[in-house]
Parts: structure tokens; C-alpha cells; sequence
């Protein structure tokens, strides 16, 4: 018998019904299996419910059909197991950045001495350190989201769930960012699932990249990224490099095309 | 904390900052200074009527006369605790029935409309009513101030919970907080500037009811004083009175100030941006 799978998800089904009382399928079977320690992105044209996929997985949104495991246990709330890292500025502007950070293990109802510690270790390991003190407002983007990478490691989950969190920073800070991300993950070995609609942000990030279709979401193509690591930034620009991103353009091109024309907003 | 923020600040050409409100600040004190001449010089020459008008000097010599005497202490205390116990539980109730409003959806749909309809009443009017049912003394104007000090609380209070960011609750959900957890540390914080504003309100609306409950029927405070006063055409007096409860007020609000900054230092530097 195979081993079990750290992240098992099988035959997911949603629907979201509309103001207009129509019945709209985000998801239709999704089924996939992760490893314990993978990297894997997922691409695909807004509204194919890519948002919504990872979102079931921490628990947030309950599936129609099908479950998600994680060690073989299947998941129906949000848990310590699991890390969720938001797109938008979800940070506590009441919370300074230590604060902040051990928001979980507070909630969790650890000892404040003890998070605290733990929490300073995981602010020095984005790249914070002595600005325990400061506010969110006093931040900028890229600081801010490495705040909320931090926090969402602070539980020490096994699985850490990303949906687009560099989605918002300029050009220049998200490589930075990417950078850090993988020198964080190769440091901790968390499973990793990042939603990004940036094609080379997943091939660079990722040991998969998993390409959505769109309307209702469905698993597409499952592609293996081999690049060796750890990957300079300079990877990006190899002739290899470009060679996915086209393919994976060109599984989405179409779909890309037709959501610009339908532009709803994802849930 | 705030000392830390405003090393932040003074980093980043904070200086023209403090430069300008310096300037504001001492622009302020003239423009009071102008004010208290022009009132003075308008006592003086141009309303001479004892009856109409009172110089700013009069004013402040009949309030050191009571201050020698004493007298003015036991009306000054008597509506302070008139205002300080009504507007007390104003605030708890306010706070109270607006948690309860913003996360109870039954309780939301019943009250509603009862708030809406008391928030936009002028339940001042009211207080013929209450002194007739709590007597002249203590009883109504407590009961004045906590009426209309109230609803705005109540009403920031919910306001402040509604409009908690959803992305923030989807953090203490991800994080598998408790429903008191939530509200403890996402909904409450989430509403204190708006809980604070509520307070602003009702003090202002809490010392109006003092000074009418204490106009219309009773035997001290210093509402009381301004109507005897005004009965035997004491001018000073009642522009004291006046000034007693200007006072009044902007301490309290001064007060309020001072509580934001302890309770809500975040908010002090967002200001500046």
C-alpha cells in the first residue's frame, strides 16, 4: 500500500446560488493528491474558483460534494493544521506586528511568554525583526504581507494554504517576496498550496503547477516543474523557463480572454 | 506605544508637522483672546442694558464671588452627579444593547425600529413627563441625561460592530476562533473609535438634558442657578451658568481624547497620514 498523501482532495463539488436566484458551479470533482513537503501552484483565469478551492481546504467554505483529508482525516473546520495566508490586508490595524503574529497561538490560548518567544523567532525569520512595535499602517505592502506570512506560520500548521498574497505588492517586491517565500519554505518544509494568477510566479515557486479551467473549475493539466533548488530568481529568465509559461498560456488563453469579457467578481 | 509611533514620525519630515501645529495651536489662543475682548468691549459700549448683556469681566467677578462664598459648589456637584450617573449608564447600556443588536439578528429586527424612531426624537421633551413620574429632585434629570445619552451610543456601538472589515473575520475564522473570542478580539476593537464617537455624542446630548431638566423644575445645580438668575434678571449669572456647562463640556471631551489615545493609539498616527 502507498503511503498516504498529506493533502488528499477528492471529487470537490460547489455551487454558489446568485442574487438572480441562478445556480452557478465553482467547482466541478476536483480531485488531486498532495505530498508532504510539495510546493504547489495553481493558475487559472479569474472566476474559475480558484479562491473557492483553497478556501474549502482550510475549512472555510464547506464543500457540496466530496471531502478533503489531511494525514487520512477528513476536514471539515478550520484547524492548527492548517496555515492561511489572505490576499488582502488582513492584518489587525489595532494589533502591533508581535501582536499580530501570535494572533493564533493566542486564540489557541497559549501562554502570552511563550508566543511571544516563538512569535519573535518567526518575525525575524521574514525579515522583520525590530518592528515588533509597529502598527500595520506604519508598514509597507511588502512588509505587511510578510507580517501575514508570519502569522499564519506562528501555529506551526503542516499545510500552508496562500491565496495570492503578493497579488497587491509592485513588481520588484513580489520578487523579493517570491525569493523569501522559498527560502522560508525550504527552511520549515511545509506543504505548500499558492493561488497567484501570475504564470511565472507558479512555475518559479512551485514543484507543480496545477492549471484550472474555468466555469465550473476543474483540474486541467497537473504540471511538473523539475528546476533545480534552490532557484536563483535568474531561472525565470532561461529559454526552459519561458517554455512553461507559454504552454501554461496557452491552457488558459482562451478562458483568460473570455473572463475579461464577463468580469464577475470571484467568491 | 505612542511614544514609539511618534519616533516614527519625527523620522519621516515630521517637522514642518509640529511647525504647523504650533502655529494652529497659537492661532487658537488668539482667536479666544480676541473673542473674550470683543465680548468685554461689546458689554462695555455697545450693550450697556445691565438686563441685556454682561461684560466678561462682570461675568468672572460674580464667579469668584460664588467661588468665595462656596455657594456654587453644592449646584456645580448636584449636576455633575446628575450628568456623571445618567450618562454612566447611558454609556454600559448603550455598549450593551448595540453588541447585542449587531450580533443578534433577532434582536437587531426588533429594536430597530424603535432606535431609529427614539434616535431621531428630540426626547428632551420628554422631561415634563419625567419629572412628573420621578419627582424634581435627582430621579428625572438621571433620567433625562441616561434617555437621550443613549441611542447614539448604542447606535455607534452597533454601527461600529457592522462595519467590522469581513476579511478580519475570515482571519479569526481560518484561525478557529471562539464566537467570544470574535467579538473580544475582532468585534470590539473593530468598534471603539465608533463606540468613542457615540460617547462624544452623548455627552453633548447628556448636558443638554441636565441643563433642561434643571430649567424646567428643580432646586439645584447649576441649571437651577441659571433659571433663578434669569427670574431676577441677574445677567452674570446666568452668562456664568452658561460658561459653567461650556466647561463642562470640553473637559469631557478633552477627557475622551486622552481615553482614544490610551484605548486606541493605532488611530493617533493613522490621523497624521
Amino acid at each position: 500500500m502507498p503511503p498516504t498523501p498529506k493533502l488528499s482532495i477528492k471529487n470537490i463539488s460547489k455551487s454558489f446560488s446568485g442574487r438572480s436566484g441562478d445556480v452557478k458551479q465553482v467547482l466541478h470533482e476536483v480531485s488531486l493528491e498532495i505530498e508532504a513537503g510539495e510546493f504547489v501552484a495553481v493558475v487559472g483565469a479569474s472566476g474559475c474558483g480558484k479562491t473557492t478551492f483553497i478556501r474549502i481546504i482550510d475549512g472555510l467554505i464547506e464543500p457540496d460534494g466530496g471531502e478533503v483529508r489531511i494525514d487520512g482525516h477528513v476536514v471539515t473546520n478550520p484547524g492548527p493544521d492548517r496555515g492561511f495566508v489572505f490576499q488582502h490586508d488582513s492584518l489587525f490595524p489595532w494589533r502591533s506586528v508581535l501582536a499580530n503574529v501570535l494572533f493564533g497561538l493566542e486564540a489557541r490560548g497559549q501562554p502570552r511568554r511563550a508566543a511571544a518567544a516563538s512569535s519573535r523567532e518567526l518575525i525575524k525569520l521574514v525579515g522583520l525583526s525590530g518592528f515588533e512595535d509597529h502598527y500595520p499602517h506604519e508598514l509597507s505592502g511588502g512588509m505587511r504581507q510578510r507580517v501575514n506570512l508570519a502569522r499564519a506560520l506562528a501555529v506551526d500548521p503542516q499545510v500552508l494554504l496562500m491565496d495570492e498574497p503578493f497579488a497587491a505588492l509592485d513588481a520588484q517586491t513580489r520578487e523579493i517576496m517570491q525569493r523569501e517565500l522559498l527560502k522560508i519554505w525550504e527552511q520549515r518544509k511545509k506543504t505548500v498550496i499558492f493561488i497567484t494568477h501570475q504564470i511565472d510566479e507558479a512555475i518559479y515557486l512551485a514543484d507543480r503547477v496545477l492549471v484550472f479551467g474555468s466555469r465550473p473549475g476543474w483540474v486541467k493539466a497537473d504540471i511538473r516543474i523539475p528546476f533545480a533548488r534552490p532557484r536563483a530568481l535568474a531561472v525565470k529568465r532561461t529559454p526552459e523557463f519561458i517554455g512553461y509559461v507559454d504552454r501554461i498560456w496557452n491552457l488558459i488563453e482562451d478562458e483568460a480572454v473570455r473572463a475579461m469579457g464577463s468580469e464577475t467578481p470571484e467568491t | 506605544m505612542p511614544r514609539r509611533t511618534t519616533e516614527i514620525k519625527s523620522a519621516g519630515g515630521a517637522l514642518p508637522a509640529t511647525r504647523e501645529a504650533r502655529l494652529t495651536r497659537r492661532r487658537a489662543v488668539y482667536s479666544i483672546a480676541l473673542g473674550l475682548i470683543a465680548w468685554e468691549l461689546t458689554g462695555r459700549f455697545l450693550i450697556t442694558d445691565k438686563i441685556l448683556f454682561a461684560p466678561f469681566s462682570k461675568v468672572m467677578q460674580t464667579g469668584w464671588q460664588l467661588l468665595q462664598s462656596g455657594e456654587i459648589w453644592p449646584h456645580v456637584y448636584i449636576s455633575a452627579v446628575e450628568f456623571l450617573l445618567g450618562f454612566g449608564l447611558a454609556a454600559a447600556a448603550g455598549v450593551i444593547l448595540g453588541a447585542l443588536m449587531a450580533t443578534n439578528r433577532l434582536i437587531q429586527d426588533y429594536m430597530d425600529p424603535w432606535v431609529s424612531f427614539f434616535y431621531s426624537s428630540p426626547l428632551v421633551a420628554l422631561t415634563p413627563f419625567y419629572i412628573l413620574v420621578f419627582g424634581v429632585a435627582l430621579g428625572s434629570k438621571i433620567a433625562i441625561v441616561f434617555t437621550v445619552a443613549i441611542f447614539p451610543i448604542l447606535l455607534n456601538t452597533f454601527v461600529g460592530i457592522r462595519s467590522t472589515d469581513p476579511h478580519l473575520l475570515e482571519v479569526a475564522h481560518s484561525f478557529n476562533c471562539t464566537r467570544l473570542q470574535i467579538f473580544g478580539k475582532i468585534l470590539f476593537p473593530s468598534a471603539l473609535p465608533f463606540v468613542i464617537t457615540g460617547l462624544r455624542l452623548g455627552i453633548g446630548r447628556g448636558l443638554t438634558g441636565v441643563v433642561v431638566g434643571e430649567l424646567f423644575a428643580s432646586q439645584s445645580g447649576v441649571g437651577y442657578l441659571i433659571a433663578a438668575a434669569g427670574q431676577s434678571f441677574d445677567t452674570p449669572l446666568v452668562l456664568l451658568g452658561v460658561l459653567l456647562f461650556s466647561l463642562a463640556g470640553v473637559l469631557l471631551m478633552g477627557l475622551l481624547k486622552w481615553l482614544e489615545l490610551v484605548l486606541a493609539p493605532w488611530r493617533q498616527t493613522l490621523k497624521f497620514k
